[in-house]
């Protein structure tokens, strides 16, 4: 179309120099300068009808003479900064005559300055062109356009509307470079292009290379005679000047006929490159010649750059949908692949979507020899022979092609199947490979004029360029070849590609961690340059480390080190990089907590091209198992070595004459037997044996022997000198580890001194045996004797009234009597040995045993007191007493003990000592205050202070008679507890006695401003009428004290007779009611007991000494009656008691 | 100087009566008088009295949980405190030397010395 050639072949278009023509087009001029002083080398042949200079008068001279001074800055400083992006410069040229205003670009070629002169039209001629207006509307449509077809409409519509030219196309390069119009817009006269294919040798490769190199090339008039440089060749290369990057460059005849052809005289050709790679062109055509302004050129190179920038971006969201299909469809095997073990199964698992991830309808997996077949693929014999086939020309991880016969004319046999082929290699080393397939789809193609027509021969065979001259539509039916593979497809089969790598490599990796952590190896790594170590994470384990925590450095590596290691593996690690051996070493790790673990390393150095080490990678393994067992075998060896028995091993075979051969005696039998190691080595066992040697013994050696049996058994031996000695032989058979026997392990004690003595012993043995049968006649009476005492015995234990037990001479208890097992609460087996312990108060046992140890081990007598807890559940205290038995030798043969049970006694003890207490407090409080008011007085502290004095006296007298009172309560109580009062009862009226006693706190009722009501007729009762009064007098006074003023206090007194006559305990009832503040639920239960007020400061403020109800209650209990009470708190207490009908004894 | 002040707690009214004759005439000390723990409490935290003479067997509050109290208090624990009681058995006042009080005195207490007595265990 731009050229045409005979072939595309770059060696052939070298004999038509399309960049080197030495010659430009007419509508500028161009000047080759010498740096630095830009001096003229070459130039353009029309300088005179442009400038009025003729060449031979600039050529040699320097540029500043033919510009203005500050043009010639200018220039300079455009030299020294970047060349195309100043382009255009304005120059001014002058002469004698005039000067010129011409647009320059500037560029370097071959090391030389080319500056291209066209002519700048006075801004007059420009009054339409504004480069703004120009290409804003354009640039606003194409990025409107959304799709890559009204993309390239857009830029034809744009770009012939600024240019003016008859017709502008985009035509677009397929894969193999043959080409199609995919736009065009034109006048419509001209026949049209649109839809034309054409091959790619109408743009050999040389013409394509140089418009990747200068993006726009203008031709003004395909007629005009080229302009030639003067000199022709470059004055320093003596060849052509590389014109590459002009824009004047003259074209090349053939394209000339080419243009000609088509009917284009001026022609504009802008380059498309999208992604590094020629993507197409946009081509203006016109009918006559038309100079094109640098202007207007550039606005329309803009707009092909912005053409070609938004070309990526069409293009791409054209295929973006199918991209995102084909990225989920190749997600949907990460599952599969992790699963399976190999990348066939995991694909065979979605054989559909394997097809449909690159648009194929048949596939193969190959992993080595098995090949799998999926949808519609070729017979399996063809499949092998296509795989050896891609295997030769598998560059890169994938080959595809659209026309498989055409490179391989084996595949027109299944090209029904297989016309498109797109191998993708997993891995070319292990021959994994996914082949995909595409039948053949028959298309018709377009094209601009047959293709034949284009091939001209010249004489004797070779071909040359030569233009098309015909471009009739031509229609081409086209075979064997499917629908191309699109970049996607390619990208992601090749995405497939990385995801079945990484599955595999992650597969690897946890089959390798695994196998480290199962052999207990890490692995390490060292870069060597820059002291950079990476560790395994099992590596860290075996060297106690926490994940992650190595610090990376040698250094670091060396400080786990044990200290008296390190120097040896320094050197061993220099002597393998130095010597370029494999690295092997063990040594002691000290890991963070302080234990030791021994180590082996075992790695290799790498080196550089210079033989620098650059790096060691190797691993470390856990030995600490293997040195703990060299070690033990060491001990066992040095014990052979040592120990005073003696030691022979022997092979297992043969058993039979000759005999198992000796291959080791230790030095013990040497030394019994007289053979050295080297004598007996290879001989048997049987030098030994003599005259003497038990045939009976031999027999059984040799049965254990037959029967790879252990055995022991005494026999004589003979040594090197004749002797005899008798031996205690041990033989054991020795298994290796897959179990079969190999050898025989004898040892050998010397006995000859045992039987001597077993002799005498025997002989003793039959005196002692006369002795023992008249000891046992003795024994017998004494048994009889014994029996009868331990009978005796055994029923004093049995029935004692005190604890009994026994313990033996580790404080072990080996007997325990019934009343011993009563108080601990435990059966006999239950106390033997220390079973008695788990009764002992948990508080107590320390202290227990602590104390019992001394007198267990020194045979002393023992006393303590302790608690207990009964099976019952209960805590007891129970004092023990041991004393030590000696044997009639003197020696401590065991303890015997009592134990008493001191619960009642401990528990009577403490209310004793708490009753003291108290009445040491009540008895004491008023003492204290008698006694120090009395003696300020006495002495007179006071004497002039009659008012604290006379405070002090009452002080006296009141606390004499709180005293007085108290002690006659205490006393009176105790005679009544203690039974000592007899009492006077005798038939009495409860009326009189209610009577009497109301008479005795008549005053008080007054003084507290209190009613009494009494309720009561006559009842006869037996009684003692004082102790009743007392009584009464007692809950009355209590009553009125307690009451409130104004309130009434009850008593009454009733017959139950008759009610409740089987009860002789319940014959008469008085109650005393009052309406006081009443008594908590709490202390009723213990208001009859001593001291027990509801509130203790009640005996201060009411006169009471805390004992009163605690003598009702006597009273009523010598009278054998009951007393109690009722209250409810804030309402009022009612004090019960009765007394009986008279017994028959009263 | 101002003279010392003495806190004494005990539910014997008489008592207290005849302990602030004492230490009045014979000590020439301010005696403030609390008839239970709480009020025995409540005096020592607002008076902040020089020493206190604790009874030890009180209803409701005895005087070991009012020590206890009074140790418990950062104003209170510096005041030196003195257990007047009538417990005053071998094993009561090993029990009261281990609470760490300043001193023990036993019941009836003699009236002349009691003063000196307090003196002596304070070190006045």
């Amino acid at each position: 179309m731009i050229f045409s050639s005979k072939t595309g072949e770059l060696n052939n278009s070298e004999s038509e120099p399309i960049h080197a023509p030495s010659s430009i087009q007419t509508h500028g001029i161009l000047f080759v300068l010498e740096e630095p002083l830009l001096k003229i080398i070459q130039v353009s042949n029309n300088t005179f009808e442009a400038i009025g200079l003729h060449p031979e008068e600039m050529l040699g001279k320097f540029l500043d003479q033919f510009i203005t001074s500050e043009t010639n800055e200018l220039i300079k400083t455009v030299l020294t900064e970047e060349l195309d992006t100043l382009n255009p410069i304005i120059l001014y040229i002058h002469n004698e005559s005039n000067n010129k205003i011409f647009n320059g670009t500037i560029h370097r070629s071959s090391g030389l300055i080319i500056i291209e002169l066209e002519p700048k039209f006075p801004p007059e001629y420009q009054k339409h062109f504004n480069f703004y207006n120009l290409v804003e509307k354009p640039l606003n449509k194409i990025q409107k356009a959304h799709t890559l077809r009204s993309l390239c409409d857009v830029i034809t519509q744009e770009i012939r509307k600024v240019i003016e030219f008859d017709r502008v196309i985009v035509y677009q390069f397929d894969a193999v470079d043959a080409g199609e119009v995919v736009a065009e817009d034109k006048v419509e006269s001209l026949h049209p292009l649109l839809g034309l294919h054409y091959p790619s040798t109408d743009i050999p490769q040389l013409a394509r290379h140089l418009a990747t190199k200068n993006l726009m090339r203008f031709i003004s008039d395909v007629n005009c005679q080229p302009v030639e440089l003067i000199p022709h060749n470059n004055p320093l290369t003596k060849r052509p000047l590389d014109l590459s990057f002009s824009c004047l460059r003259s074209v090349s005849p053939c394209h000339v006929q080419y243009l000609k052809n088509m009917g284009v005289s001026a022609s504009l050709t802008m380059t498309l490159i999208k992604d590094k790679k020629l993507w197409g062109l946009i081509a203006c055509h016109h009918q006559t010649p038309k100079y094109v302004s640098y202007e207007i050129r550039s606005a329309c190179e803009l707009l092909a750059k912005f053409m070609a920038l938004e070309l990526s971006f069409k293009k791409d969201s054209e295929d973006r949908e199918y991209e995102v299909y084909l990225k989920l469809i190749c997600a949907k095997f990460v599952g599969d692949l992790s699963q399976e073990h190999g990348f066939a199964e995991g694909l065979l698992k979605q054989k559909d979507n394997l097809l449909e991830l690159v648009g194929a309808s048949g596939a193969v997996l190959c992993a080595k020899e098995n090949l799998t077949l999926i949808g519609q693929t070729p017979e399996l014999a063809d499949i092998r022979e296509l795989i050896a086939w891609v295997e030769t020309q598998l560059n890169n991880d994938t080959f595809y092609t659209d026309s498989l016969a055409k490179i391989y004319p084996k595949a027109e046999k299944f090209k029904e199947v297989a016309s498109g082929l797109l191998v993708l290699a997993i891995s070319q080393m292990q021959k994994h490979y996914i082949l995909w397939f595409r039948p053949e789809v028959i298309q018709t193609v377009n094209w601009a004029g047959k293709l034949d027509s284009a091939v001209e021969f010249k004489s004797g065979g070779s071909r040359s360029l030569s233009p098309r001259n015909s471009f009739e539509l031509w229609q081409e039916t086209v075979r064997l070849k499917s629908l191309p593979w699109k970049q996607c497809e390619i990208e992601i089969a090749l995405e497939l590609r990385v995801t079945i790598v990484g599955i595999e490599l992650r597969k690897i990796n946890q089959q390798l961690t695994l196998a480290l952590s199962a052999t207990k190896m890490g692995f390490w790594d060292w870069d060597l340059p820059n002291n950079r170590i990476t560790w395994s994470s099992e590596h860290e384990q075996l060297f106690g480390l926490e994940p992650e925590t190595f610090n990376g450095s040698y250094e670091g590596f060396a400080a786990c080190i044990h200290p008296e290691d390190i120097l040896d593996l320094n050197n061993s690690i220099n002597q393998a990089r130095t010597q370029r051996t494999d690295y092997y070493h063990e040594c002691r790790v000290v890991w963070p907590d302080g234990s030791i673990h021994w180590i082996e390393g075992r790695g290799k150095f790498f080196y550089s091209e210079e033989g620098e080490a650059v790096r060691m990678v190797g691993t470390v393994m856990d030995i600490s198992d293997r040195k703990a067992r060299e070690l033990q075998l060491r001990l066992l060896e040095s014990v052979v070595t040592t120990i005073n028995d003696a030691v022979l091993i022997t092979k297992a075979d043969p058993i039979d004459e000759p005999g198992p051969q000796i291959i080791y005696v230790n030095p013990a039998f040497t030394r019994l037997s007289g053979y050295t190691l080297e004598e007996v080595l290879g001989k048997t066992p049987r030098i030994l044996q003599g005259e003497k040697t038990e045939r009976a013994s031999l027999d059984r050696i040799r049965r254990a022997l037959k029967n790879w049996q252990p055995l022991r058994i005494d026999l004589i031996n003979y040594r090197k000198d004749g002797t005899d000695f008798w031996v205690e032989l041990s033989i054991v058979p020795i298994a290796d580890q897959t179990g079969w026997f190999t050898h025989w392990v004898a040892v050998q004690r010397d006995i000859s001194e045992r039987k001597i003595a077993e002799k005498a012993l025997h002989k003793l043995n039959e005196q002692l045996e006369i002795r023992v049968f008249q000891r046992t006649k003795e024994l017998e009476f004494s048994q009889a004797e014994l029996r009868q005492s331990e009978a005796l015995f055994r029923s004093l234990s049995e029935c004692s009234p005190v604890g009994i037990f026994r313990v033996d001479a580790h404080g072990k208890f080996i007997y325990t009597n019934p009343r011993c097992q009563a108080i601990g609460g435990f059966s006999s087996a239950e106390a033997l040995g220390d079973g008695w312990m788990q009764f002992v108060h948990p508080e107590d046992l320390k202290v227990v045993l602590s104390m019992w140890s001394t007198p267990k081990s020194f045979a002393q007598e023992f006393s303590c007191e302790f608690r207990h807890i009964h099976r019952d559940g209960t805590v007891r205290f129970c004092r023990v007493k041991t004393a030590p038995i000696f044997s009639a030798l003197g020696q401590l043969i065991g303890h015997v003990g009592t134990v008493a049970d001191i619960t009642e006694s401990r528990a009577i003890e403490k209310m004793k000592n708490e009753f003291i207490s108290i009445v040491s407090h009540e008895l004491r409080t008023p003492l204290a205050s008698i006694r120090g008011s009395l003696g300020l007085l006495a002495a007179g502290v006071l004497k002039n202070q009659p008012e604290t004095a006379k405070e002090m006296l009452e002080i006296a007298s009141n606390d004499t008679e709180r005293l007085v009172r108290l002690v006659n309560d205490i006393l009176d109580l105790e005679r009544l507890d203690s039974s000592q009062v007899t009492l006077a009862k005798q038939w009495c009226d409860g009326a009189d006695l209610i009577g009497q006693s109301v008479k005795s706190v008549q005053s008080l009722l007054d003084e507290n401003n209190i009613n009494l009501s009494i309720v009561s007729g006559s009842v006869p009762l037996w009684a003692e009428p004082d102790r009743i009064i007392q009584m009464l007098v007692n809950l009355l006074s209590n009553a009125i004290k307690f009451s409130p003023a104004q309130s009434t206090v009850t008593v009454s007194v009733e017959d139950l007779g008759d009610s409740l006559r089987d009860s002789y305990a319940s014959r008469v009832l008085f109650e005393v009611k009052d309406r006081g503040r009443g008594i908590p639920a709490d202390k009723l239960e213990n208001i009859f007991e001593r001291f027990q007020q509801v509130d203790a400061s009640d005996s201060r403020q009411k006169g009471g000494t805390g004992l009163g109800l605690a003598i009702c209650r006597s009273i009523v209990q010598q009278h054998g009656g009951r007393i109690w009470v009722e209250s409810v708190v804030g309402e009022g207490s009612s004090f019960y008691f009765t007394l009986p009908a008279p017994f028959e004894g009263d | 100087m101002s003279a010392k002040q003495i806190l004494v707690i005990d539910d014997e009214k008489n008592l207290c009566s005849v302990i602030q004759a004492c230490l009045q005439h014979l000590g020439g000390w301010g005696v403030l008088i609390a008839r239970n723990g709480n009020e025995g409490l409540l005096v020592a935290e607002t008076q902040l009295p020089d020493a206190i003479l604790l009874d030890v067997m009180m209803p409701d509050m005895d005087g070991v949980t009012l020590f206890g109290l009074l140790q418990k208090n950062v104003g209170t624990r510096m005041i030196p405190v003195i257990f007047l009681t009538a417990k005053v058995q071998a094993l009561d006042l090993s029990a009261f030397a281990d609470l760490g009080v300043a001193g023990v005195i036993a019941k009836p207490f003699d009236p002349l010395k009691l003063a000196q007595q307090v003196a002596d265990i304070l070190g006045w």
